[in-house]
């Protein structure tokens, strides 16, 4: 149910979506005044992911006349979780990350990584902003790791645990939003299965929970609205986050 | 006995030197435990280090590689010295987690606080993990999770403990795991890093 009749909406979302969030926006009925991106990777250091987007909640707060900032992120290793305002509305999806936007469902998700605990997750927005698993991965770490340490034994060891966490998957599952980069990118994501002796697996996204976040349809089993004041945390059931 | 330059080369990730440091104290006859204890000491620091984000996994990993260097020559020295492991661990990643890293940590610092520990690996669910209490009666059992995926299934396995009408004090940890967390599901124990996971083991044990 929206909130409000016509709501003026802001968008803060993550740039891994930024292909995702293209193609929504020609759908988005008008209601969003404006969409900032921010950096891909913040949930590797959930803390630092707080602080920007709460920098960001309280500029926007600031800067527009709107009635909702929706968040497009899941709890991301739970740098999330704590985010507040003070006079609009926060809306967040209710998925742990952002591979629930991309398939559509927190469900969908679910039911993927128990089927195939083994995959790990490609899609074009996944590709551009970090090196995948696969012929690139070790040589640009190898760089990155001479960088910082100068003992080459060091260095073998550190690649070589870099393996053997790669060895824990099976499959290198592509998820199709249909956006731009899409055929490049499914075609470096069949490289990479090949070079890991893994399985691919091509899986259509689907754009309807983006879509719905956009455009202010936001019911209570997919998304989560935190009144101005209040905030969530992970519940740790399957309604992944709570109001607190 | 100053210690202090083996704690560094633990800390700095200095293999050689951590293996040329231990060679040289046990040769000098020095007390196995207070050798360990250097080397721990350098691991409460790579923790502390890890959790104020001035370092990342690649550091902590090769400061605990060198330990491990000095803990290959250190063993069989506290075993002659009679410093025998009192307590059995049992450590593993929940059921769909195939995040390993932490858990590895884990055990080594268990490994240097002189506990037996079995590590049951990766991907391990709950009835696995009953098992291996039933087999090997251990004091202490460590689940791990890195993903809020998985997190649940770290009270779907102390359930099926408790269910089991076992009683073994379960510790979780894992980079999105919290106290409250910890609570909410019945563990006895958290830690935010292996070497405040050894703490608490050393607490557990005592009381």
């Amino acid at each position: 149910m929206p909130i409000h009749p016509a709501p003026r909406i802001a968008v803060i979302a993550c740039g891994v979506l930024e292909e995702e969030l293209n193609s929504c926006a020609v759908h988005d009925n008008n209601k969003v005044v404006v969409t900032v991106q921010m950096e891909q990777g913040l949930h590797n250091t959930p803390q630092l992911l707080q602080e920007k987007v709460q920098a960001t909640i309280d500029q926007l707060e600031a800067d527009h006349d709107i009635t909702a900032i929706v968040l497009g992120y899941g709890l991301c290793s739970r740098g999330t979780e704590g985010l507040t305002s003070k006079t609009c509305s926060l809306v967040i999806p209710r998925a742990h990350d952002c591979i629930t936007i991309l398939l559509g469902s927190k469900e969908r998700y679910a039911q993927h990584i128990q089927e195939r605990p083994g995959t790990y997750w490609y899609s074009v927005g996944w590709n551009r902003n970090h090196t995948p698993p696969g012929p690139d991965r070790i040589p640009n770490l190898r760089t990155e790791l001479e960088k910082k340490f100068d003992d080459e034994e060091d260095i073998d060891y550190l690649l070589e645990c870099e393996e053997h966490s790669m060895r824990m998957y099976s499959t290198a599952s592509f998820i199709d939003t249909g956006g731009g980069g899409t055929k490049e990118e499914s075609c470096y994501t069949k490289q990479c299965a090949n070079c890991l002796g893994w399985e691919y697996e091509h899986l259509s996204g689907d754009l309807d929970l983006l879509q719905a976040l956009l455009n202010g349809e936001w019911d209570d089993d997919r998304f989560l609205i935190i009144p101005p004041g209040r905030s969530f945390r992970m519940s740790g059931d399957d309604n992944v986050i709570e109001l607190v | 006995m100053d210690h202090s330059d083996l704690t560094n080369a633990i800390i700095k990730g200095k293999r050689k030197d951590a293996k040329k440091l231990v060679s040289e104290a046990i040769d000098e006859k020095q007390a196995p435990e207070e050798i360990l204890g250097a080397m721990v000491g350098g691991m409460d620091v790579v923790g502390e280090r890890f959790k104020n984000n001035e370092i990342f996994v690649p550091e902590m990993l090769i400061a605990a590689r060198a330990m491990k260097t000095g803990m290959d020559l250190l063993e069989p020295v506290l075993t002659e010295a009679g410093l025998q492991p009192e307590h059995k661990a049992i450590v593993g990643t929940v059921k769909g987690d195939l995040h390993d890293i932490g858990k590895n940590l884990v055990v080594m610092m268990f490994k240097g606080a002189n506990l037996d520990v079995i590590d049951l690996g990766t991907d391990v669910a709950p009835e696995a993990f009953v098992e291996a209490i039933k087999e090997h009666n251990p004091t202490i059992v460590g689940l791990s999770a890195l993903l809020t995926t998985t997190m649940p299934m770290m009270e779907a396995t102390i359930t099926a403990i408790r269910d089991a009408g076992l009683d073994t004090k379960v510790l979780v940890g894992g980079a999105p795991v919290t106290a409250d967390y910890a609570d909410s599901i019945g563990a006895n124990g958290y830690a935010d890093d292996a070497a405040t996971a050894v703490t608490l083991v050393r607490e557990l044990i005592s009381a």
